[in-house]
């Protein structure tokens, strides 16, 4: 046995060893090799081949669902002519000229879309349409542009109790508004947190019946202003305390939309209930009790009549009081929180009439 | 004509390096086979460029070139596929003719299959087939100063392997 370090002058003598792989035998390797890897090339062709007709035929066959049995002739002949008539005056004049004499001779199903796609802003002549058709919809991208989370409303509206509140959460980093609904013992339930943006006071439906309070919402300064959109696909109404700071971003909101319809016209579509006008309604000893003296002159009043939003009566006991100093009052019982029409009517067939928000 | 002339020149100059470059190809794989199919597919790589090939005398260093990418190539795939450690080498059949565990070439070669590629590579072409420093530099890249130090580390590794000393002359 040698040493380690002759070890290395083994390494020579390797160089001299026989490998048995003589210059024919590789010759006739490189022969195989060179067959071999032509039937690579053809049966690589051939997939290839294959594969390109597959995606061809994939990308240019028409779908082989059939058309929705909803959707007939009829159906787009109404469309066409339930199309508000503004909408159709801001369409250029040669997109209307180069319109078919019978536009629902051939109805062609669009391609179906196969995969959800992030949610993008509408383009131009989309929103255009989105805008003038109803005015919900125009409040709807309102407040999309004031970032009120649908999703999180429509969560809390199903999860809230009758007699649960709504308390806005303290954060101190002021990356979200975060709100609990807290039940009426005080036991906190759940907490729900979204982009921070205005906390509406109240959510009400449409006729002004409360369905959310944000507890602390409504103050006795307030000026409310109501924003119409959809939960669940239910119609209600977003209410807003109309303070300096929520007017700023609601301006700042609605000027990203200028280009599309004038905040003017977005403002003028809104419901306003200004509570500066009469004291606020206040809760005492279980009826609500409200203060009207700054209300006018209601000496001779003969009649209190409550309506809602909608101006359907609401059945319900309501009595007027006149103080001995001047002041008046009137005096609810078991009429359903919200918002609501109160209709004074005097001896001479006068009446006033104001919004009165119930707690 | 001409094809006929190319491959006639490139015979020629194959037929001069072929057992060498046989030899590389056994010192740098695991089996007889593999390194008949290392060779083959050299010469191949080889012949299909041989029109680029300029000077004859650049041939050598050309063809151990291809072998040693192609080698890389075999031994990333043999790490990729092969779950075969190095202690069960021994336990399997082999294409050797016959393998001659007494004899200390039989033990180089055995220990030469457990070091790394790149030190296998150095030892192999400056101590087995006795080329210079700037000929191995031609094929494997780097720097003269790299692959001494390359040399130095496959040299101890050796002598480690074979139970020796660390000096090295």
């Amino acid at each position: 046995m040698k040493s380690s370090n002759n070890y290395l002058d083994t390494l020579a003598d390797l160089g001299a060893e026989d490998t048995h792989i003589t210059l024919e035998s590789t010759l006739e390797r490189v022969v195989e090799l060179r067959r071999r890897r032509a039937q690579h090339r053809i049966v690589g062709t051939v997939f290839a081949t294959l594969a390109l007709l597959t995606l061809g035929f994939w990308a240019f066959m028409p779908p082989s669902s059939p058309v929705p049995e909803s959707l007939t002739k009829a159906d787009v002949a109404n469309t066409l002519t339930n199309i508000p008539a503004n909408v159709l005056t801001n369409v250029p004049a040669n997109v209307l000229t180069n319109v078919p004499a019978n536009p629902v001779t051939s109805v062609e199903r669009a391609t179906q879309p196969t995969r959800r796609v992030a949610s993008a802003p509408l383009k131009a002549p989309y929103t255009k349409v989105a805008f003038d058709r109803t005015g919900e919809i125009r409040h709807d991208m309102v407040l999309r542009a004031l970032d009120f989370d649908k999703a999180v409303y429509e969560e809390i509206t199903t999860t809230i109790g009758i007699n649960d509140d709504v308390v806005m959460v303290t954060n101190s980093t002021n990356k979200q508004t975060c709100m609990q609904v807290v039940c009426e013992g005080g036991d906190a339930r759940t907490l729900y947190c979204s982009a921070p943006s205005p906390s509406p006071v109240m959510i009400t439906s449409p006729s002004g019946r409360q369905m959310m309070r944000v507890e602390g919402g409504v103050t006795p300064s307030s000026h409310l202003v109501a924003l119409r959109t959809q939960l669940h696909r239910d119609s209600v109404l977003v209410w807003y305390e109309a303070s300096p700071a929520f007017l700023a971003r609601f301006h700042r909101a609605t000027s990203q939309l200028d280009a599309i319809a004038s905040a003017t016209v977005v403002e003028q579509s809104l419901t306003r209930v200004d509570l500066q006008r009469c004291a606020p309604s206040r809760m005492i000893d279980g009826s609500i009790r409200m203060d009207v003296t700054r209300c006018g002159s209601h000496e001779r009043v003969v009649r209190v009549d409550l309506s809602d939003l909608a101006g359907r009566p609401i059945p319900t006991e309501a009595t007027y009081t006149q103080g001995d100093n001047g002041n008046a009052a009137i005096v609810l019982s078991s009429v359903p929180a919200g918002v609501a029409y109160v209709r004074l009517v005097s001896e001479d067939g006068a009446s006033d009439t104001f919004p009165v928000a119930v707690p | 004509m001409q094809r006929k002339r190319d491959d006639e020149a490139f015979m020629a100059a194959l037929t001069k390096h072929h057992d060498a470059l046989a030899r590389f190809a056994r010192l740098l794989t695991r089996s007889h086979d593999d390194a008949q199919d290392l060779t083959a597919e050299t010469v191949l790589k080889a012949l299909e460029s041989w029109h680029t090939v300029r000077e004859p005398d650049a041939f050598r260093t050309f063809l151990f070139r291809i072998a040693h990418r192609l080698a890389i190539r075999h031994n990333f795939r043999h790490r990729l596929f092969d779950r075969i450690d190095d202690g069960m080498h021994d336990t399997f059949r082999t294409s050797e003719p016959s393998p001659e565990r007494s004899t200390d070439a039989a033990l180089v070669r055995d220990h030469l299959k457990r070091m790394s590629a790149a030190h296998r590579e150095s030892l192999v072409l400056v101590d087995v087939l006795g080329w210079t420093l700037e000929d191995v530099v031609a094929v494997q890249g780097g720097t003269v100063g790299g692959l001494k130090a390359r040399l130095f580390r496959a040299r101890q590794d050796l002598i480690r392997r074979t139970g020796g000393s660390n000096e090295v002359k």
